[in-house]
């Protein structure tokens, strides 16, 4: 996989089966994003082959693309909220994609399916904040309303990327904590990448590695040791992860 | 390092004389005749001439009936404008959709056509845009009569590839990663422009539409002059049967419109502010106000130009197909003959140099405007500065931010085309009074949005400077932070400027304006079509230079 003449991914051979929850780790530019847009349907490879929920995105048109989509929920970083729309608006977008066009335009005048986003901002504790706008939420409130989106959408498998790295250590287990039970409530397939080595006890199956565009070690979270970490994060280990990985 | 700091002086030193060779050039190319102004027997008959005139006019009819002609003929107007915005942003919607990257984009591998759509939408909006409203009323005139519909058409037509460019270019500024985890849903793209892209750019939107309906009502002011209709179809015939002072009762029910407009956009602009810290009760109530306002007017417009409307039926039935085809099929054949492709170019000089040199005058004036209109500097000063300013000297400055602002207000409320009108009575000839007033009406508007971003400076950063006087606040502190706004405003005037010295051309002051409307006068439909060729072309020319000078939407 190439991005402006450099490799970014080289030589993936990476397979996840619905119900299983891998996180991805890996130094910055190891190719996490990369891995998870291409399986998120919003990448093409150059070279290889990507399946998603049984189909390769590339064979798919716009519609059949769409549907995929739908099946697939992603969570990112930051910026997941449209801040000029209300929460309400925000969490039933998750149904845009069972949504013919009218429909969508009507339940932007007056939002139907309220129930839904409801149940969904309770699950994430913030039933009480649904005609907020996102201005008025902290950081941490505006991921715990993306996930309510992917509550809303019933993802068949659900991509994060680095979805904590913005919120402290208490708020980012929340939010990670809420993201693997809705994977485990729906059987669904989960890949999450980490920037904080301690959520990799939070109930994943499988550890997933990179460096360098390829996957340097993959196994059981409890095997992940500082020798792997060093081998996985190299010059970095230090700079980046010291404190963190010597405490494990 | 060290190159970079050379660098940056050196553009910018590029950048003024390249300002000084044009305004030179365009100094150069246009055909100026002071010479009645050249003795003091010149002076005394430009001023006997200008009494003349105050005399003849003065007082204004305020007669009942006059009165209440003026109060129809203003609706008329309004209505003929609401119309046109409106119909306007109909088309223009879909139109930068088709035209914006944003929008087009699936995020699917393959695309091909999208190109082409894009491309196809957006040489039709710079058609639209690039040929001013006037010259569509001349080509409608033929088509529908001269009646207030075809001036709404008009209108309509020039809003519709105006609002449509800064559609499309909002749309692809808007913020990619919202629309990136709303295709994540599994949204269209027509969900993601309504739950992503929209929201997002609708500030912007709203404020430029705001910005058009104001020049709509100005436009649709004077329009009336070309094709019938509103006051100024009223103000033309009055001039005609030499009732000079029922027609000065006509242009201040003009300019009170056109004031009126400038004040009641400021006010809804304000009402919408507020809502981002309103609650959803507040919200929701302020929206179906907002609402409830532009269905009624829209609903007014049409009820107040329903008898032309209905009148259209048998206009079309009236029409001649076949000879409309004829002729009118011509003006896409354009004449490329050498002599006409000549004149195209000397024509095009005319506006060009027009705007050069207004938009630059225009520039310096609504920068001093700006110092004066500020209440920044005016009236807050202290908050940034260890001054102390007491309260007759406060008084002096607040009035002194009124008349600067009440000006501005003035001097863009009367479009260029009036004051030519009455510059023309002091210069006699077309150059001299279309430079003033392309100059007057560009630097009311300049003066408002110089100021705005004067006024949107936070106090910190002036503070910051660590400046003694409010003067080298304004000079070091404030300017530098507006340097890139202002440029952007004052490229967009520039452009705007260019396609009003084609409507002064279309009222006689000359160049490519004057040669479309004799060309169609006489019939020779080619070289209309290359003339107006000519005006798109330079439109977008300057618009893409625009783009490389600058960032950002712009209209």
């Amino acid at each position: 996989m190439q991005v402006a003449g450099r490799e970014i991914l080289s030589g993936v051979d990476l397979s996840v089966a619905a119900g299983e929850r891998v996180a991805l780790i890996g130094p910055s530019g190891a190719g996490k994003t990369t891995l998870l847009r291409l399986l998120g349907a919003s990448l093409w490879a150059d070279r290889g082959d990507v399946e998603v929920l049984g189909v390769d995105p590339r064979q798919l048109r716009s519609g059949a693309l769409r549907r995929l989509r739908g099946r697939v929920g992603f969570l990112r970083q930051q910026d997941n909220l449209v801040l000029p729309l209300r929460v309400a608006h925000n969490v039933l977008m998750g149904r845009l994609g069972q949504w013919s066009t009218l429909r969508a335009l009507w339940n932007l005048i007056r939002p139907g399916e309220l129930d839904r986003a409801r149940d969904a901002l309770h699950q994430v504790e913030l039933a009480e904040r649904l005609w907020a706008l996102p201005e008025e939420l902290s950081g941490g409130e505006r991921q715990r309303v993306a996930v309510a989106r992917l509550l809303v959408q019933r993802p068949e498998v659900v991509l994060a990327d680095e979805p904590v790295s913005a919120l402290d250590l208490r708020l980012g287990r929340d939010v990670v904590d809420l993201l693997l039970s809705l994977a485990r409530a729906r059987d669904a397939a989960a890949v999450i990448s980490l920037h904080s080595l301690d959520l990799l006890d939070r109930g994943f199956d499988r550890v997933v590695a990179l460096r360098d565009g390829r996957v340097a070690w993959q196994g059981d979270p409890a095997a992940v040791d500082q020798a792997t970490l060093r081998d996985v994060y190299g010059a970095d280990y230090e700079r980046v992860l010291g404190d963190e990985a010597q405490s494990r | 390092m060290s190159s970079a700091r050379s660098e940056r002086p050196r553009r910018g030193a590029w950048r003024w004389l390249a300002l000084g060779i044009a305004v030179g050039l365009s100094f150069w190319a246009l055909r100026w005749d002071l010479s009645h102004l050249a003795t003091a027997d010149g002076w005394a008959a430009a001023w006997t001439r200008v009494h003349a005139f105050a005399a003849a006019f003065t007082p204004p009819d305020l007669s009942a009936p006059t009165l209440g002609l003026a109060w129809r003929l203003a609706m008329e107007t309004l209505a003929i404008a609401l119309l046109g915005v409106g119909v306007g942003l109909v088309f223009a919607y879909p139109l930068a959709a088709l035209a914006s990257d944003a929008v087009l984009d699936d995020g699917a591998a393959r695309g091909g056509g999208r190109a082409v759509v894009r491309e196809a939408s957006r040489l039709l909006l710079d058609t639209l845009r690039g040929v001013p409203d006037f010259a569509w009323a001349l080509v409608l005139l033929t088509i529908f009569g001269p009646t207030a519909v075809t001036a709404a058409l008009a209108i309509a037509v020039n809003v519709t590839g105006i609002l449509g460019k800064i559609l499309s270019e909002l749309y692809d500024g808007a913020a990619r990663q919202q629309s990136d985890a709303l295709r994540g849903c599994g949204a269209n793209r027509l969900q993601v422009l309504l739950y992503g892209i929209q929201p997002i750019a609708g500030r912007g939107i709203l404020s430029f539409v705001l910005m058009r309906f104001e020049c709509a009502v100005r436009n649709a002011s004077v329009i009336g002059a070309v094709c019938g209709g509103g006051l100024g179809g009223a103000i033309l015939q009055e001039l005609g049967y030499d009732n000079k002072q029922r027609a000065v009762t006509m242009l201040l029910a003009a300019l009170a419109l056109t004031v009126g407009a400038d004040l009641a956009s400021n006010a809804v602009r304000r009402l919408l502010r507020r809502e981002r810290t309103s609650t959803l009760p507040q919200a929701r109530h302020r929206r179906q106000l907002v609402a409830l306002g532009l269905v009624s007017a829209l609903a007014l417009s049409l009820y107040q130009l329903w008898t032309p409307i209905a009148g259209l039926g048998d206009e079309l039935a009236r029409l001649d197909l076949r000879f409309l085809r004829e002729h009118y099929g011509q003006l896409l054949l354009p004449d490329l003959g050498v002599e006409t492709l000549i004149d195209a170019l000397r024509g095009a000089v005319v506006p060009l140099a027009l705007a050069v040199l207004a938009t630059t005058a225009a520039c310096a004036l609504a920068a001093c405007m700006a110092w004066s209109g500020s209440t920044t500097f005016q009236l807050y000063s202290q908050r940034f500065l260890p001054e102390r300013a007491g309260a007759w000297r406060r008084l002096r400055r607040g009035a002194l931010v009124g008349v600067t602002r009440l000006g501005a207000t003035i001097l863009r409320g009367v479009p260029e085309v009036a004051w030519v009108w009455m510059l023309s009575l002091f210069f006699l000839t077309g150059v001299e009074a279309a430079v003033g007033a392309m100059l007057l009406h560009s630097a009311g508007i300049l003066a408002r949005v110089f100021t705005e971003t004067i006024d949107n400076v936070p106090y910190q950063q002036l503070e910051h400077a660590g400046a003694p006087r409010r003067s080298a606040a304004f000079v070091y502190g404030a300017l530098p932070r507006s340097r890139t706004e202002w440029r952007s405003y004052a490229l967009f005037q520039f452009e705007s400027n260019v396609r009003a010295g084609v409507v002064l051309g279309i009222v006689g002051v000359g160049g490519i304006g004057y040669l479309f409307r004799s060309s169609l006068a006489n019939g020779a439909m080619g070289r209309a079509s290359t003339f107006l060729l000519t005006t798109v072309v330079l439109t977008v020319t300057i618009d893409r230079i625009s783009r490389r000078l600058q960032r950002g939407p712009r209209c």
